[in-house]
């Protein structure tokens, strides 16, 4: 059942020391607690007896017990302030390895696989996946090592007094620590399995019914698209009332087994002692040592319950991982390279989609083209031509397709990854702002600029407007994408285009990159773009008339040919 | 759109307990029987200790206090399952009607206020925030009040079996308010740092991922790599300075409780042993009364603790709520609904006089004084610049905007038209094509009687059944939404089969092949053609070629009407209309 965990077990070796430190802080906090409670039962049951006669009680030495009891209480404290502090930081640790390990595990899948995630829900669950597995630690390695080491050192202790108590103790609560995880293993995998799975489909029919609303109040079918919401609702509610019931069940077995281990302790302790075993004391202190020793298995059928989750998060995190990469060569840019592009009978399809058997259709339909160094060249056609295609071949951000694409002289699957994208400038249809600020933004293109560079290609792409409405904040400090400002379809491309300015490569790709300026804008900012490019090779796919009398050459497909 | 403030949205969800009463009060009696119950089966494991150190009873004699623990501790693991269960079911009440009440204001919102946020902030509001009251209603208020009761029950035991152990337990009760709102306030803190923490971690781990084509073509991959690390790192330093503190007050109750086990067993022990004579009301200290005051002892401070692990639980409700109840507190803008019923087979002809429309943030009017007639079966052409009032003009027809002046179809005001009765001669078709979750005959059918020969000749009149064809199991396979296993131009085919799946008086579409291919711009323009003649076909649209085709041509900019009349007089006559055509030339779509 462990093996989708597996390799995410074996990434918690690397922070094998905080975890255990965390780990044996969780373990003393149980045994100081559990100390305190027994050594007291003990120090009341030993001077009750010893209080009897003048003469005992006189001589009875509470020094040592009573200071015992105040160590516990104070080391249970401490304990429990330190583990939490340990294991939360040891969590963040673990957090940030996990994230930083998968982006590195992504960077070198294919850009098409990774574009499936891209829509932000699926990408979402991912992190979630991600997030669910430094659960793992907290709610599942730390809890089960200090339940069995527990139980070990509480039979062990007991033992030295009366074997018949060490082993009593080690069958009562050891009975526990192996039922209980099997037990709610079993009873939460598959809810917990559709509880994840419903909760995906709740959000899907709602989505559906809302961004349906105008379709379904034409239609005069709003209720019966409410009630698909519902219904889904009313399951996923059924799953979790399962859960729920189950967590009640785990609650109340815990209850029942901390409790009914303690009588049945009781009664084999006062056998023991009865038959003059073990002391009055004694006896008392091995039945609050069991009772406070079930502290320790009290999160065990929470953490099992919840396995299945992790399991699924793990396979699916596993699937995104095990996804074909694109190989790079080793090739670093030749000298006295010079963009000259061939494309020779080059033919593409994309792999067979899941669920159905047909192949989809032939994008590049045997498609030839040579574009001389220095050429400025228009592509246009209709959507789905082939044009889109084209250029992610020549990026590399497609896998696999038939036929021969050189630069410079050079295989482009030759390229090491490096030399290929310093070649390479691109302008998408969709570019992407992080969230940081426009500083960091610009230095992806050019990571060595001096802000006075920034700010002239700020001014030249027209973004310094940007600052006019934000106050007399430097222009280059603003905060874009999430959580700071969200930029206009033009701004996003004048940011493309700044960044390219920027990067000034030896060749440009452009995709549509005038879309969404106005066209003094347009005219003054393709103007610039091509300046700065006038030497080299550039590819630009376009829908506007205006754009194609800039060129050196047009270029028009179709049915992915050249027509 | 108001600003909800945590206290305004804590106190509205505080009033929306009262379908779940009973099922909150349920788990807190429950839990307060279990509090019961378990001074009992201290009593009884501390008489039972006592009857054999002190009395040496022998163990035989003892039997029936064996069996009666037993029979405590299990009705004890019982109230335990059904307080988890009624606790639940409390919050799955609230959650139900909740879920029901953001739903019901989207409706009454309509779809044009849906689309002004992304659907996806919508679904996870029904979905996550509501989600996230569960455990405060079902876990946190029913602890709240057990912090409160089961403390004060023990006080009442244990201050007439011995004062000096009452005194202590009450030494630390008055500070038990201060710890309350120090775990509250501390407790809150430290959540809500930590949840702020991996919030923005996870904000800036999803943008890098989402950039990666970006990071992958500058070659920053590596050094974003480096930042994600310091990133965590700085949050992690941070994160932790404020947790050290805030950990601090769970820490002091941890030491109140862990303190007055000591003090009590060392004040018991320096009882037995004579050294202390004071507490019992003069009559000693029995080892009994001492084993049960301990066992009483940690169960003073566990529901206070218990309140602290789920004080996350509020603070998370909380938050959802402050979105819910800025939703709920949105003003609908009333929209108009009449009783009176059009004949089916009434042809629609459409007649606006001085129709204006207000936009809902107030400001410029979206249409002015436009004034134009349709007259049945005519096929019309709606153009202009993008925001020029052409699509708030189709929803107007629709019955989703309010509107001024007057519009009469089919000799009818459409104000004094039952929606559902007028929406019923409508078809339409908008730009992105809808598909839902479901299977190819639920995308057609969309929630309407129809049965399976309705939606194969929808089908096939959409030049859709190739694509039927092509799929494992015919109707049924299941579609997935954009870019799973359709192109958008299949899609929109299919959504086209819904359109035309019934017959209609009024078809409305909205630039229905703006993002098609040539293929699929053909199919569907096919499909179009075959329309029945008496239907009146509105078309909202960019293409030339389409324009030529129709009757009559509306031209709308800045919200009015600039030109109406037939295509070929338009193209000649109109200034405007030959400015906006040559702009569209200028796009090479069109060729």
């Amino acid at each position: 059942m462990m093996s989708e965990l597996l390799p995410y077990l074996k990434l918690y070796r690397r922070h094998w020391g905080a975890l255990s430190v965390g780990m044996l802080l969780a373990l003393a906090t149980v045994l100081f607690s559990l100390g305190l409670l027994a050594l007291s039962g003990w120090f009341i049951t030993a001077t009750a007896l010893a209080g009897l006669t003048v003469a005992t009680a006189q001589a009875f030495d509470f020094f040592s017990p009573g200071a015992g009891v105040r160590g516990f209480s104070i080391g249970r404290t401490a304990a429990r302030y330190f583990e939490r502090l340990v294991s939360h930081d040891a969590t963040f640790k673990l957090l940030a390895w996990l994230r930083s390990w998968f982006f590195e595990k992504l960077l070198p899948l294919s850009l098409t696989q990774l574009k499936r995630y891209r829509k932000a829900e699926l990408l979402n669950r991912l992190v979630a996946d991600v997030d669910a597995l430094d659960q793992l630690y907290l709610r599942l390695f730390s809890p089960v090592i200090a339940a069995v080491l527990v139980v070990a050192l509480i039979s062990l202790g007991l033992s030295f007094f009366s074997p018949v108590l060490g082993w009593g103790t080690l069958l009562l609560m050891g009975f526990w620590l192996l039922f209980l995880p099997v037990v709610f293993y079993r009873l939460g995998y598959r809810s917990g399995r559709s509880q994840g799975e419903l909760l995906g489909e709740l959000r899907q029919k709602a989505l559906d019914y809302l961004q349906g609303m105008a379709e379904s109040r034409i239609y005069g079918s709003e209720t019966r698209m409410r009630a698909r919401t519902d219904a889904t609702e009313q399951s996923l509610h059924a799953t979790q009332k399962k859960m729920s019931r189950l967590e009640g069940l785990g609650g109340s077995l815990m209850v029942a087994a901390a409790g009914l281990s303690a009588v049945i302790m009781l009664y084999l302790a006062a056998g023991e002692y009865q038959q003059g075993v073990i002391s009055g004391p004694v006896m008392v202190m091995s039945v609050f040592a069991v009772l406070a020793g079930f502290e320790a298995l009290m999160p065990l059928p929470g953490a099992f319950q919840f396995l299945g989750h992790t399991q699924l998060a793990a396979s699916r995190l596993t699937e995104v991982l095990e996804e074909e990469a694109i190989e790079f060569g080793q090739k670093s840019i030749p000298e006295a390279f010079k963009g000259h592009i061939v494309i020779q009978d080059v033919f593409f399809q994309y792999p067979s989609i899941a669920g159905t058997e047909t192949v989809g259709p032939m994008i590049l339909d045997g498609i030839s083209l040579d574009i001389p160094a220095g050429q400025h060249l228009a592509l246009l056609g209709k959507t789905g031509c082939g044009k889109s295609t084209l250029i992610r071949l020549l990026t590399r951000q497609l896998p696999g397709f038939e036929g021969r694409i050189e630069l410079g002289g050079v295989e482009i699957d030759e390229y090491s990854e490096a030399a290929l994208y310093e070649l390479l400038a691109v302008i998408p249809q969709q570019t992407h702002v992080f969230s940081a600020s426009l500083r960091e933004n610009l230095k992806m293109a050019l990571p060595e600029a001096e802000d006075s560079t920034l700010l002239e290609t700020v001014k030249t792409v027209g973004l310094d407007k940007l600052a006019a409405a934000e106050g007399d904040q430097s222009v280059l400090d603003l905060w874009l994408g999430q959580g700071g400002i969200a930029l206009s379809g033009g701004e996003q491309r004048r940011l493309a285009i700044a960044r390219a300015l920027l990067k000034k490569s030896e060749v440009l790709i452009m995709d549509e990159a005038s879309e969404g300026l106005d066209p003094v804008s347009e005219d003054h900012l393709m103007n610039q773009i091509l300046n700065a490019y006038q030497d080299k090779t550039v590819i630009m796919i376009t829908h506007k008339k205006a754009m194609l009398e800039r060129m050196d050459r047009v270029i028009r497909m179709d049915g992915g040919q050249v027509i | 759109m108001s600003r909800i403030t945590e206290k305004q949205a804590y106190k509205w969800l505080m009033g929306q307990l009262s379908p779940t009463r009973s099922w909150l009060l349920a788990s807190i009696t429950l839990g307060l029987i279990n509090g019961l119950l378990f001074l009992a089966q201290a009593a009884l494991l501390a008489k039972i200790i006592h009857q054999i150190v002190m009395e040496n009873a022998v163990l035989e004699s003892l039997t029936n206090d064996f069996i009666l623990t037993a029979v405590i501790i299990l009705f004890r693991a019982l109230c335990h399952w059904g307080r988890e269960v009624t606790g639940f079911k409390a919050g799955l009440i609230i959650k139900e009607s909740i879920r029901g009440a953001i739903l019901n204001k989207l409706k009454a919102l309509g779809p044009l206020a849906i689309a002004e946020q992304p659907a996806g902030s919508w679904s996870t509001m029904v979905v996550e925030q509501v989600e996230e009251l569960q455990d405060f209603i079902a876990r946190y208020l029913p602890q709240m009040a057990l912090a409160v009761l089961i403390p004060l029950v023990i006080l009442i035991v244990a201050f007439p079996l011995n004062w000096t152990a009452g005194l202590i337990f009450l030494g630390t009760a008055p500070l038990i308010p201060v710890f309350m709102a120090l775990v509250g306030i501390k407790a809150a803190e430290a959540n809500r740092r930590n949840f702020q923490a991996l919030n923005r971690l996870g904000g800036f781990f999803l943008d890098r991922l989402q950039g990666m084509e970006t990071l992958r073509l500058f070659q920053r991959t590596r050094h974003e790599h480096q930042s994600l690390k310091w990133a965590s790192e700085d949050f992690r330093i941070k994160t932790m300075q404020v947790l050290r503190l805030a950990f601090l007050s769970s820490t002091v109750l941890e030491f109140f409780a862990s303190v007055s086990i000591a003090i009590l067993a060392v004040y018991l022990g320096m009882s037995f042993l004579g050294y202390l004579n004071f507490g019992s009301y003069g009559a000693g200290v029995s080892l009994y009364t001492g084993l049960f005051l301990l066992l009483l002892a940690p169960e003073f401070y566990q529901p206070l603790r218990d309140l602290g692990t789920h004080y996350h639980a509020k603070s998370k409700a909380v938050g959802a709520a402050e979105l819910i109840l800025e939703l709920l507190e949105r003003e609908e803008s009333a929209q108009h609904q009449g009783a009176d019923l059009l004949a089916l087979e009434a042809p629609v002809s459409i007649v606006a006089e001085a129709l204006t429309v207000q936009g809902s943030g107030g400001g410029r009017a979206l249409l002015e004084d436009v004034s134009f007639s349709i007259t049945a079966g005519e096929r019309v052409a709606i153009i202009g610049p993008s925001g020029a009032g052409k699509s708030t003009l189709v929803n107007t027809l629709m019955g989703f905007w309010n509107y001024q002046g007057g519009i009469r179809v089919a000799g009818e005001s459409l104000s004094s038209l039952s929606m559902d009765n007028w929406r019923k001669r409508i078809a339409w078709l908008g730009q992105q094509p809808l598909i839902i979750h479901g299977s190819v005959y639920e995308n057609v059918s969309f929630g309407r009687d129809l049965d399976e020969s309705q939606v194969k000749l929808a089908l096939a009149r959409a030049q859709a059944m190739e694509i039927v064809e092509q799929l494992p199991e015919g109707l049924n396979s299941l579609l997935q939404e954009q870019g799973g296993n359709l192109s958008v131009g299949q899609a929109q085919r299919i959504a086209l089969a819904r359109a035309i799946a019934e017959p209609v008086k009024l078809l409305i579409l909205d630039e229905p092949t703006a993002s098609l291919d040539a293929y699929n711009e053909r199919l569907v323009l096919d499909a179009l053609e075959a329309i029945d003649p008496d239907c009146t076909v509105i078309t909202v649209t960019h293409r030339l070629k389409q324009i030529d085709s129709m009757d009559r041509v509306l031209m709308l900019d800045n919200g009015q009407l600039v030109a109406d009349g037939a295509p070929q007089a338009l193209k000649q006559e109109s200034a405007v209309v030959q400015a906006f055509v040559a702009g569209l030339a200028g796009s090479l779509d069109d060729e």
